[in-house]
């Protein structure tokens, strides 16, 4: 069988709009390169046609819409399509740019005779907005060639045998009266076709297979003898996108959280089957808890490497668990996950228990575990790492690093033994305080001295730091004189002083 | 006391006796030099000297107890903590710290950034599940902590998870504390100090409180390797035009540089 949707870029753009929005009346184009590509039917009415200009359709009527074809967006509602064809057979192929080739051969007595398989694919494909045109043959190519010498509706060519000679004589007879230009061959070959005063597949076909070989050579040979089923033709089939959602109904309400340990552990089974049988990991996953009554509870638990130890889940999962308390009784959980990726084959650390002192031995991922509890139970924003940035302002000399963990730390195999350090130049041998203040501190004064619960004795200093004019505002003061001060007691503080306020502030602590 | 009063004294019916050979908290005296595990090396030779197993405890409990930041507390942990980050592919966790740990400054201690973790709890609660969660899952090489409250049971529970995860656990506590009993390994109370100004480097006194396997300590005076005390060459005097940028910038340190001269 073959969906032929040949208002596809039409359709693409339109499908959305509903009958509601657009009226039928509604002229639309689609265009490519500045050119009518394809129209409505409203649009056909008014008298346009295909390769018109915009200034043409424009001239027509001004109430003609024009949007730009969308390729990348047909390929995806394409294959976005042939999900959907699945659910028929499981042998689905897309020939882009518009055509979609189901095997049915082996569900037409599931769904009771071809015809009701047909009607049923194009009501469902109708109720999605889509209006292609079907046609079922004996081969992929035959039924897409019939499809496309179409001009709409349906047609059903059906055959009982699986007999190749009786393949090729149906195959002949439906597609005969086919013109020659719908071939899936080249342009020249068609055009030399018609030079040579062949129009019609009919008389195509009465050629001697010799002749053509030489004229055309083996391609369209080989084209030939697969449209007729001569040849076996191999199609391409999607596979279904991975998708896991299990659930578990319970006969009686459950009340107790606790009590989900047990459907929780059987689910994470499943999940672990299936990752382990497809070689996949996953980041996320999600928990749905619903009560017929109450509505749906969902919680995502985000992990900060790819995993697939269910045993980390199902720590991960109570930790989730306890934190929740807004629910009272539940009748199902679900768990699903929609995002998959292939398993990464990590070897082992020969020398890990080397690595560092006591002599055991610590898994690679501990530390990774540990930053999953972390952010499963405070939230993610909640643990962070820390990281240099280049600059020379003191605020801005560092960064948070919030995927902490994600990629090289702890499972890095080797310790660095250098820093990995951005040394800004000329400030490598300035000291700099533990603790920075988030917002510096505006300090008292006395007699022009900076006082922090008494007197500040300056020890170092000035640096200037002079730098970023660009993303501050004009009005505030830019240059500031960093220097080391000491309380009396010995704290030692990092101050500063806008030079040209003269004001002192207090921006670090030398922990 | 020597071997076979000892032994003659381990009747084995006797409750004591058994009490002091099953648990393995209780130490006497008598066997001091025993089952000191090696310390983390903390960079001051002194200080050293004075540790058990010569430097911080890797499976137990320290306790910091000062008034307020900015007397060194870091600097005293900085060559340990630069050790550990190097040496040792786990975390180095900051929990709830008072301020932002400056990437820049740790990075001049020698900390590898790459395994500093910070964890910032919303409330106390969750402060000690990190703690006892960071302690005892030996995948960090030291977790400093600066907890809000802490109870004796909560202390507890740290130490006994810090001997599970072979982790250099340090608590920054108010000095406040310090008449509190504490199952900490090892409590030390830090003091501000004012280095003499000959000294290059700036100072902190401490004293140790607790410790295992001996008592608590006199007054320790550490010179902390900062180089934070030199005082900046004074080139003002050489530029001709430079008054409006230095604005009087070293008066405030003429009196030591002029004692030094002095006693030169």
């Amino acid at each position: 069988m073959c969906l032929y949707f040949n208002k596809l870029p039409l359709e693409v753009f339109i499908r959305k709009w509903n009958q509601e929005t657009t009226p039928d009346d509604q002229a639309v184009v689609i265009t490519e390169k500045q050119r009518v590509f394809r129209l409505n039917q409203a649009a056909q009415d008014l008298g346009i046609k295909p390769g018109n200009s915009m200034d043409t359709a424009y001239t027509l009527s001004d109430k003609v819409v024009g949007i730009e074809r969308n390729e990348d967006k047909e390929i995806s509602t394409l294959s976005h399509l042939a999900q959907w064809a699945y659910q028929f057979t499981p042998n689905v192929s897309i020939r882009a740019p518009d055509c979609l080739l189901l095997d049915i051969t082996g569900c037409t007595n599931l769904f009771k005779g071809l015809d009701a398989l047909v009607d049923k694919v194009n009501q469902s494909i109708q109720q999605l907005g889509y209006q292609p045109i079907i046609a079922t043959n004996v081969t992929p190519l035959s039924a897409m060639l019939t499809a496309q010498a179409l001009r709409k509706g349906r047609t059903i060519h059906e055959m009982n045998s699986n007999d190749v000679m009786i393949t090729e004589a149906f195959v002949r007879k439906t597609i005969s009266h086919i013109p020659v230009r719908y071939l899936h061959t080249d342009e020249k070959i068609i055009n030399s076709l018609h030079q040579m005063g062949v129009h019609s597949v009919n008389y195509l076909l009465t050629l001697p297979t010799s002749g053509l070989l030489r004229r055309f050579g083996i391609y369209f040979v080989d084209y030939l003898e697969r449209l007729l089923g001569v040849k076996s033709d191999p199609q391409k089939l999607i596979s279904p996108t991975a998708k896991f959602h299990h659930d578990i109904t319970f006969l009686s309400d459950v009340s107790n959280l606790e009590s989900l340990t047990f459907p929780i552990n059987r689910l994470l089974g499943e999940l672990s089957n299936f990752l382990f049988a497809r070689q996949l990991h996953i980041n996320h996953f999600t928990w749905h808890l619903s009560h017929r009554n109450h509505g749906k509870k969902s919680f995502s638990i985000y992990l900060a490497n790819l995993e697939n130890n269910v045993r980390i889940f199902l720590t991960l999962t109570r930790l989730k668990l306890d934190q929740i308390d807004d629910v009272k009784e539940i009748d199902n959980i679900a768990l699903s996950v929609n995002r998959f990726f292939p398993a990464r084959a990590t070897p082992g650390d020969l020398f890990q228990s080397i690595a560092h002192q006591g002599g055991y031995v610590r898994p690679a991922d501990k530390g990774i575990q540990l930053l999953n509890m972390f952010r499963v139970r405070l939230g993610p924003d909640r643990c962070f790492g820390l990281s240099e940035a280049n600059d020379h302002r003191p605020e801005k000399a560092w960064k948070l690093e919030p995927s902490a963990g994600l990629s090289k730390e702890p499972s890095a195999l080797t310790p660095t033994t250098t820093p990995s350090t951005i040394l800004v130049d000329g400030q490598d041998n300035q000291p700099r305080p533990a603790f920075l203040l988030a917002t510096p501190k505006a300090l008292n004064e006395t007699d022009g001295e900076p006082c922090l619960s008494g007197k500040l004795t300056i020890l170092k200093g000035p640096e200037r730091i002079d730098y970023g004019w660009w993303d501050q505002a004009l009005d505030k003061p830019l240059t500031r004189d960093y220097y080391i001060a000491r309380q009396e007691d010995g704290c030692l503080y990092w101050v500063f002083k806008y030079v040209a306020t003269g004001r002192w502030f207090l921006h670090g602590i030398f922990s | 006391m020597n071997q076979p009063q000892t032994a003659q004294l381990l009747n084995r019916d006797q409750p004591l006796d058994k009490l002091l050979q099953h648990s393995g908290h209780i130490w006497r005296a008598s066997n001091i030099d025993c089952g000191f595990q090696q310390g983390t090396p903390s960079g001051y030779a002194l200080l050293d000297q004075h540790l058990p197993g010569s430097g911080w405890p890797t499976d137990g409990l320290t306790e910091l107890l000062y008034g307020k930041a900015g007397i060194g507390e870091f600097r005293l942990l900085s060559p340990a903590l630069a050790r550990l980050s190097q040496h040792q592919n786990r975390w180095l966790l900051w929990v709830a710290p008072p301020y932002i740990p400056y990437a820049p400054a740790l990075v001049k201690a020698g900390i590898d950034l790459s395994r500093v973790l910070i964890v910032n709890p919303a409330t106390d609660e969750d402060t000690l599940w990190v703690l006892e969660k960071a302690l005892a899952s030996q995948s960090c090489s030291a977790v400093l902590a600066w907890p809000k409250k802490l109870k004796d049971k909560h202390l507890r529970r740290l130490q006994v998870a810090c001997k599970t995860g072979h982790c250099l656990g340090i608590l920054n506590r108010h000095f406040n504390a310090v008449h509190n009993s504490s199952p900490a390994e090892l409590r030390i109370q830090l003091y501000a100090d004012v280095p003499s100004p000959l000294s290059e480097h700036s100072c902190m006194k401490l004293k140790i409180l607790k410790r295992k396997g001996g008592w608590a300590t006199d007054l320790l005076t550490i010179e902390l390797g900062d180089h934070l005390n030199q005082i900046t060459p004074d080139f003002s005097e050489l530029t001709v035009n430079n008054t409006s940028i230095c604005d009087r910038p070293f008066t405030y340190i003429e009196s030591s540089t002029i004692n030094r001269h002095a006693i030169q």
